[in-house]
């Protein structure tokens, strides 16, 4: 991970903090139907990567819904399957706004394949464990393009997905009995972002096959 | 002792001079492809006559009138454009390919990553230039992990073809380079490469089309497409390290 010193973590914190609460349901609402934001430069990573992330995020609430509910339940009552149904709905949402934004460069079915690990599904807490840290990673990059995204309306609209990806991370800590806020959430930059998501994504069936070296 | 192969001379000239009157002339089909298809088209039919480069500069040669009978491309680009233009049938997938880094084996830079690119003082970097697929797909991949200044903040050559590429890296003129997988197995005995993430590879899938112009060996050209689509050609394009399309 790359170091950041307490005034800059303190600063992106407060960024992601104000951003968050600019953002909200008028805005979210309005997003829909504006014109695609237009990133600038490398500004364009942020959706590509955040495509992918929501994409491993939609594939873990599928399996964790299908777990909960053909498995012995895993211990989830209906009203929390509903709540995490809430959360898939709202990566749905996230992805829409996405590749609304992307458009053609967006990541497509079949470019990779999502592989989660099959203890992440093992038991009530290692499903919560799994949702908290994959959306404190997702949230975490928002939170750096937040400050650091070089237009507006990317940071504008990074805003709103960190106000519902933080909307999300309370309610699963609350579903894992902690405290809706467990602690600042902390930026996570580009290299700690991908080393993370590569971990759940392998090649397409039409890639070439994997074979030592590179 | 002369007379005899001099006759012999003779009646091939005649020989030759009818053949080449004859309205269909036996010539080998001319396969215009991509430079990274360079060893593994030969292996699947050493008949052709085939001409590598890079697809874009390809292209063009055939828009304005080269003796192509098929083109093979790098990326999909180049033959939809030609299709469009009614230069060529329908373009069909029948590769993919992965971008890797490459570094000389002796690895002067000491780079185990693409991150390392980023770091210290400015480095000599091969890339291809922006119009040919390698080049394109080097620079998607950069935008995705938000690694542009990759290009900016180091030494840049600007290959015309993933050929130029490798060379420049396995001749350490370059300390890295981005190829594809498949260029960097051909030359893994001068170059190591380095795996890039997956989830930030661009799609690469290679296309070709049959070329349509006056005088066209269309046959040929077919018998070809169908030896790289063949359980063989498949199976040699595996081999090399290509992917391959669903049938």
């Amino acid at each position: 991970m790359t170091g950041v010193d307490r005034a800059t973590f303190l600063r992106r914190g407060i960024g992601g903090a104000l951003a968050a609460s600019a953002a909200g349901l008028p805005l979210t609402a309005r997003a829909g139907a504006a014109t695609p934001v237009r990133p600038a430069g490398e500004d364009i990573g942020f959706f590509q990567w955040g495509a992918t992330a929501e994409l491993v995020s939609l594939a873990f609430y599928d399996r964790a819904l299908h777990e909960t509910l053909d498995r012995g339940a895993r211990g989830f009552s209906p009203a929390e399957r509903k709540r995490l149904q809430l959360a898939r709905a709202g990566d749905a949402e996230h992805l829409r706004k996405l590749r609304f934004t992307l458009q053609g460069d967006a990541p497509k079915a079949g470019d990779f394949t999502i592989a989660l690990p099959d203890s992440t599904f093992q038991s009530r807490r290692s499903i919560l464990e799994f949702g908290v840290t994959l959306a404190e990673l997702i949230a975490g990059v928002y939170l750096d393009g937040v400050t650091s995204a070089s237009d507006a309306g990317t940071r504008a609209l990074l805003g709103r997905l960190l106000a519902s990806e933080a909307q999300q991370i309370s309610a699963l800590h609350v579903l894992a009995g902690a405290p809706a806020t467990a602690g600042l959430l902390r930026p996570v930059f580009p290299q700690e972002a991908s080393d993370a998501l590569d971990r759940y994504i392998q090649p397409g069936p039409s890639a070439p096959r994997a074979r030592g070296g590179a | 002792m002369l007379r005899k192969p001099s006759f012999l001379i003779l009646v091939a000239a005649a020989a030759v001079s009818m053949v080449a009157a004859l309205p269909v002339t036996a010539h080998a089909t001319t396969v215009y492809a991509a430079t990274s298809l360079r060893d593994v088209f030969p292996r699947i039919d050493g008949g052709m006559t085939f001409s590598f480069g890079g697809s874009n500069t390809l292209q063009l040669q055939i828009e304005r009138g080269a003796p192509a009978d098929v083109f093979a491309s790098a990326s999909p680009k180049e033959p939809q454009a030609l299709y469009r233009e009614k230069k060529c049938g329908r373009p069909a997938v029948f590769a993919t390919n992965v971008l890797v880094l490459i570094v000389p084996k002796s690895n002067p830079a000491a780079i185990t990553s693409v991150y390392d690119l980023k770091q210290g003082s400015p480095k000599r970097i091969a890339v291809g230039a922006a119009g040919v697929p390698v080049g394109g797909y080097t620079r998607q991949l950069l935008a995705r992990m938000r690694l542009g200044r990759v290009l900016t903040q180091n030494v840049v050559s600007s290959e015309s073809n993933v050929g130029g590429v490798v060379t420049k890296v396995a001749l350490g003129s370059a300390v890295a380079g981005f190829v594809y997988t498949t260029d960097s197995k051909i030359a893994s005995d001068r170059v190591r490469a380095i795996r890039l993430p997956t989830w930030a590879q661009p799609p690469i899938r290679y296309e070709f089309c049959i070329v349509q112009r006056p005088g066209a060996d269309r046959a040929g050209a077919q018998a070809f497409v169908n030896k790289v689509r063949s359980a063989r050609g498949r199976r040699l394009l595996d081999a090399a390290g290509f992917g391959l399309p669903r049938r």
